[in-house]
């Protein structure tokens, strides 16, 4: 790397600067003032003025938090099926279209198009597919099977076990081709002469694909990764659209939502007016998440040689 | 260059926009009144009635003009809520009645005790105003108040011979059976589920207020009459629930709407797959657009005879007006007997003024259905936060649909999560 | 053309009848598929026009109820016609291609099924909402009970629209009331929406694209600290940021007018993360070609990387005007109500919406609207958007 020179970084800074004004002015303040809320309890009016100072209670109160423990799992889990899923699909129908097809840019413009609806039509449309009796799954299963079946009888929605899926499957579907935008813009920038050279070492598809396509495309999954967390962790709206945090399942005596997600229960004590509390908990998050990434590339930077991060 | 060409042309089409909606101050000339706001969230046909209700206010007090601002009820405690942060709240306003016990507890809404209000207070409907009667005080005035009741269908009832074969004698009112008991409930329930057909008595939706009907005909409360404990977990409410889990899992005649992800009782009724539903009046005319034959009855009685829940809206006024006098006076006339009149007639609404109860008359049967219902009514839980309240409780009443918690267990928790989490914190 | 395979005349003819059975069973597919899909299309096209043909008035829906049913054989016949268009083009198709291709034809058939599949199922949302937005109130949730598939109403209405639009009667008696209730329409609201639509997602692209460059390309002391750090504020979720964004609004005098609407985000790290990761498969070697023919930094951003980003960079000026043209809970509470002029669409829309009335209809056809000029700027977008602007002329 070149010794970075003062003109350079005047330049960059230059380059820089009307995003760093943007945030300097309109999300400082409210990331330091947010995290100064999670130390005081309820208002008691809706000045803000007259806030009681609680200290680190907020925190100790998220540590005994059942919900919000739970919720954090779910929230994990919701990531560990969406992110995978979402990469998966994205990258399929990249690399599907990529190629020389009648109506590519047909099929793109349809696959992309989703992208654009609102969450809360989504949610309502696929909660109609999903339904038991009356819905689209419901019909084909009927047909297929007998009336009896799961699908007819409960709904991938109302059974515990199947909600997150069906609620992962319909944000995968929404999303995947805004994935595949991505992934097929990059796959341009890969120059044919790499492939060419390949074909003439006798490399199969796979081979081209393992270890051309995807190391090039790597600054894009780590987008899609990073995203996807994000999006995990925010995950509101589909969950109030399709399953308001239920089915309810009853372990241990205590009563919890299998698809209540952190974001969801964030949300909630957000609505209810308890900012200090809902500062609190998005903090915890921040740190965990932190922690989790760090502790990734420790294990990873231990385990392997250390790679140059895109 | 034909993208030179498009690039112009986007660039003259976004300064057009530009010059268009840069003008944004309105001008309203000032005639040296008063300006009272009021913010509501009407529709157009009830603004028009409250537009002409307020002009009959204004002949009678020359020196103010009340200044009706329409917000949107999808997000109006958000706006409310903000706006009061920063001090640029309205002189009054309409609010959902969940939302009166916060704003009082938040300091920002006046009593209404200090304006006279104990000498007028008994011309309302007692279920509505306990909604805004919070800490002892009275915060809010209901202008608008609805109930839920029984809506059947008649064709599933007639399938079922559960109304009476058409008599020859045309003036001979036909007669239905509807239950007036859960017991009865059940029973015709049982005549009406048909699993081949895929067809159900019963269906209906898992949230404490759709759920209030319930409790209230068991005479069972959430929350004590001061306010200061929750209990749920009385042998009445136990009762109750016992009763509704009793509908899903031992009589097997409701549908399954509690579900999350299930077809909702609006739906399965419209498709002629529920027979009997809870509804508010709000459906009438939508059902009757849809072409359905329907009719409204009241809801089953549990040991405290028919009961239903109650909701609507209140009208408040804050603490930073300076004309609070005459805000109350607006509103004291707006609800009024007479006006309740006016705009119960022309609005087909139910009238949250007793004096009101006698000049309205109704065409429709079903209207009066509900108005026989809404005396009925049981009040609603007064709570700081209300949606909390049934964020604590639906968990523990699904759980005991589900068949996962016995109804005592589950409304135990629930009572004692209420009690912590929203009653003594 | 039997001459043209090498294999033994017994194998290929085994060969042979499996490959047309095979045809015959995809074909099979295909037809349903294709009279299943453009019927329901031609339904829609033949429902909309009955709705727009019969007037306004009590009996409009019965009237366009009536001339639907009557141009039944029309849709029907079209879809008929289409299918047997399409069977006769691939079965030509199958019988011209070579013996040898036809397996490869086959796949390329299963792959375009696969691919229409794909699409049906992302498109039904759409299809889903248009067909709601028709249908009269009450009838929303009303299913078929010949063909639950069959989702496009038959007593089609444009009540809906003329809703939204405010140009149904009660809206009228309503405007009447006076001047400040006839500014609150539904062009008001639009043209509020896109100035502000337009003018952030501009800006953000814009900024983003910079500091994106910066981080991707340049030399900044901590840049990989600097970058981690602003990644780290994504996490926290918008909704802390927005009481205080309020407070400060106000504080600079804005609230109620249209910069409040948009500037507290325009500092994108999103767009900064998305355009930077793209900009990282970007080739150094092509910036260094361009600073050895002496370009200067501007112009290496301006020529080399803005358009090889071009893609990405609409696709994050799409997705930025999408979220202001949406962006209800903000946008409604820097609204100042008393003034008509600064409310803006997905206020507006949330105006006419009653308290009890979850009438999907209007709410649907309230979207059909908002989505227009998204649907509008990606149909013109997608040329670029998809293909990149400058392919051939970078790869080497």
């Amino acid at each position: 790397m070149a010794v970075t020179s003062s003109k350079d970084t005047a330049i960059s800074f230059g380059f820089l600067s009307p995003f760093l004004l943007f945030f300097g002015v309109f999300l400082i303040f409210p990331i330091f003032y947010s995290f100064y809320l999670s130390f005081f309890g309820s208002p008691t009016d809706y000045s803000l003025a007259n806030l009681d100072f609680v200290g680190l209670k907020n925190y100790f109160r998220i540590a005994t938090d059942v919900q919000f423990w739970w919720s954090l799992g779910v929230t994990a889990l919701y990531g560990i099926l969406s992110i995978p899923l979402g990469i998966t699909a994205s990258l399929a129908l990249a690399l599907l279209l990529d190629n020389k097809l009648f109506g590519k840019s047909f099929f793109r413009s349809a696959f992309f198009l989703p992208n654009v609806l609102d969450m809360l039509v989504v949610g309502v449309i696929w909660t109609l597919i999903y339904a038991p009796r009356y819905g689209a799954l419901a019909q084909v299963t009927t047909w297929l099977f007998s009336e009896d079946n799961f699908f007819n009888t409960t709904g991938l929605l109302g059974s515990p076990m199947t909600a997150l899926l069906a609620v992962v499957i319909a944000m995968v579907l929404k999303g995947a081709g805004f994935g595949m935008v991505l992934f097929l813009a990059a796959l341009q920038n890969i120059p044919e002469a790499v492939y060419e050279a390949a074909d003439i070492d006798g490399a199969t598809e796979w081979q081209k694909f393992k270890h051309i396509t995807v190391p090039l495309l790597r600054p894009i999954i780590f987008f899609m990764v990073i995203t996807g967390i994000i999006a995990s962790l925010n995950a509101f709206t589909e969950i109030y659209a399709m399953t308001a945090g239920g089915p309810q399942v009853v372990i241990a005596g205590e009563t919890v939502g299998s698809t209540s997600v952190a974001g969801y229960y964030l949300f909630k004590q957000f609505d209810a007016g308890n900012y200090g509390y809902a500062a609190a908990i998005s903090y915890m998050l921040l740190i965990i998440t932190l922690g989790i990434t760090w502790l990734q590339q420790w294990l990873l930077n231990r385990g392997s040689a250390p790679e140059v991060k895109k | 260059m034909n993208e030179r060409k498009l690039i112009v042309v986007a660039v003259i089409a976004y300064l057009a926009l530009v010059f268009v909606c840069w003008d944004d101050s309105i001008t309203s000339s000032p005639d040296g009144r008063k300006i009272l706001t009021f913010w509501h969230t009407y529709n157009d046909q009830e603004e028009q009635v409250l537009r002409s209700i307020i002009k009959d206010w204004e002949t009678a007090n020359a020196s103010f003009t009340i200044r009706p601002v329409r917000i949107p009820f999808d997000g109006h405690k958000a706006k409310l809520r903000t706006a009061l942060t920063v001090g640029q709240g309205p002189d009054m306003a309409r609010v959902d009645w969940s939302f009166v016990c916060e704003l009082a507890r938040k300091n920002s809404v006046i009593d209404l005790e200090t304006l006279g209000f104990e000498k007028i207070r008994d011309q309302y409907l007692p279920a509505p105003l306990k909604s805004a009667f919070i800490d002892g005080k009275y915060y809010g005035i209901p202008d608008q108040s609805t109930c839920v009741a029984m809506f059947y269908n008649r064709q599933m009832f007639k399938a079922a011979g559960l109304i009476g074969p058409a008599e020859e004698d045309q003036n001979k009112v036909e007669e239905v059976v509807l239950p007036k008991t859960w017991e009865e409930f059940i029973e015709v329930g049982k005549k009406l589920t048909d699993k081949s057909k895929d067809q159900y008595a019963f269906a209906m939706t898992n949230t404490l207020w759709w759920n209030l009907p319930f409790f209230n005909s068991y005479g069972a409360r959430i929350v004590s009459e001061d306010g200061k404990k929750c209990v749920l977990d009385s042998d009445s409410a136990v009762q109750a629930l016992e009763m509704m889990a009793s509908l899903v899992n031992e009589h097997k005649i409701e549908a399954g709407a509690w579900r999350p992800g299930a077809i909702s009782p609006e739906q399965g009724f419209v498709n002629g797959k529920y027979a009997m539903v809870f509804m508010g009046p709000w459906n009438l005319a939508k059902f009757a657009t849809a072409k359905m034959d329907f009719g409204v009855g009241l809801i089953p009685g549990g040991t405290a005879g028919t009961s239903t829940n109650v909701g609507g809206t209140d009208v408040v006024i804050f603490k930073g007006t300076n004309y609070a006098a005459e805000c109350y006076d607006f509103l004291t006339f707006f609800t009024s007997a007479e006006n309740q009149k006016t705009w119960c007639t022309e609005l087909n609404q139910l009238p949250i003024n007793l004096g009101a109860y006698d000049l309205v008359s109704f065409d429709d049967p079903n209207l009066r259905v509900f108005m026989e219902q809404m005396k009925h009514a049981g009040p609603n839980p007064v709570v700081k936060d209300y949606a909390l309240l049934e964020d604590l409780i639906n968990p523990e009443v699904e759980a005991v649909l589900s068949g996962q918690k016995t109804a005592r267990e589950a409304l135990t928790t629930a009572a004692k999560k209420v009690q912590e989490r929203l009653i003594d914190l | 053309m039997t001459s043209l395979t090498a294999l033994s005349p017994h194998e290929t003819h085994s060969a042979k009848v499996g490959r047309v059975l095979y045809f015959v069973l995809l074909v099979a597919i295909m037809i349903s598929m294709s009279y299943v899909i453009s019927g329901q299309l031609f339904k829609f096209a033949v429902m909309a026009l009955s709705a727009y043909v019969a007037p306004e008035g009590a009996t409009a829906v019965a009237e366009a109820s009536k001339l639907m049913s009557s141009m039944t054989v029309v849709h029907n016949g079209l879809a008929v016609v289409l299918t047997i268009v399409l069977t006769i083009i691939v079965v030509r198709k199958f019988i011209n291609t070579g013996h040898v291709h036809r397996m490869a034809f086959l796949h390329r058939m299963v792959l375009y099924l696969a691919l229409i599949v794909g699409v049906v199922v992302v498109l039904f949302p759409f299809f889903w909402m248009l067909c709601t937005a028709f249908k009269p109130s009450g009838q929303e949730l009303v299913i078929s009970k010949t063909n639950p598939f069959d989702i496009v109403p038959s007593e089609p209405t444009l009540d809906n629209f003329r809703r939204v639009l405010k140009i149904d009667a009660a809206s009228k008696a309503m405007a009447a009331v006076d001047a400040i209730e006839q500014k609150k329409n539904f062009g008001t609201f639009f043209l509020n929406s896109l100035l502000v639509a337009t003018t952030a997602a501009f800006m953000v692209t814009f900024f983003a694209a910079m500091g994106a460059y910066v981080f991707s390309k340049k030399q900044l002391p901590y840049k990989q600290q600097i970058f981690m750090l602003l990644l780290a504020t994504m996490m926290i979720p918008g909704m802390m940021f927005m009481v205080p964004q309020f407070f400060m609004v106000c504080k600079m005098g804005l609230f109620g007018t249209k910069w409040a609407m948009f500037l507290p985000h325009l500092a994108s790290v999103f767009g900064i993360f998305m355009l930077k990761q793209f900009m990282d498969t970007i080739p150094d070697s092509l910036i260094e070609a361009a600073q050895i023919d002496g370009a200067s930094e501007w112009q290496v951003f301006r020529v080399v990387i803005v358009p090889l980003a071009f893609p990405i960079i609409l696709t994050l000026f799409l997705l930025t005007f999408l979220f202001h043209w949406s962006n209800f809970l903000w946008q409604l509470i820097v609204t100042n109500f008393e003034n008509p002029l600064s409310i803006t669409l997905p206020v507006g829309l949330a105006l006419f919406r009653g308290q009890y009335t979850s009438e999907l209809g209007l709410i649907m056809s309230a979207s059909c609207f908002s989505i227009v000029p998204i649907a509008v700027l990606f149909l013109f977008a997608q040329r670029y958007f998809i293909a990149g602007m400058t392919q051939g002329a970078v790869k080497e």
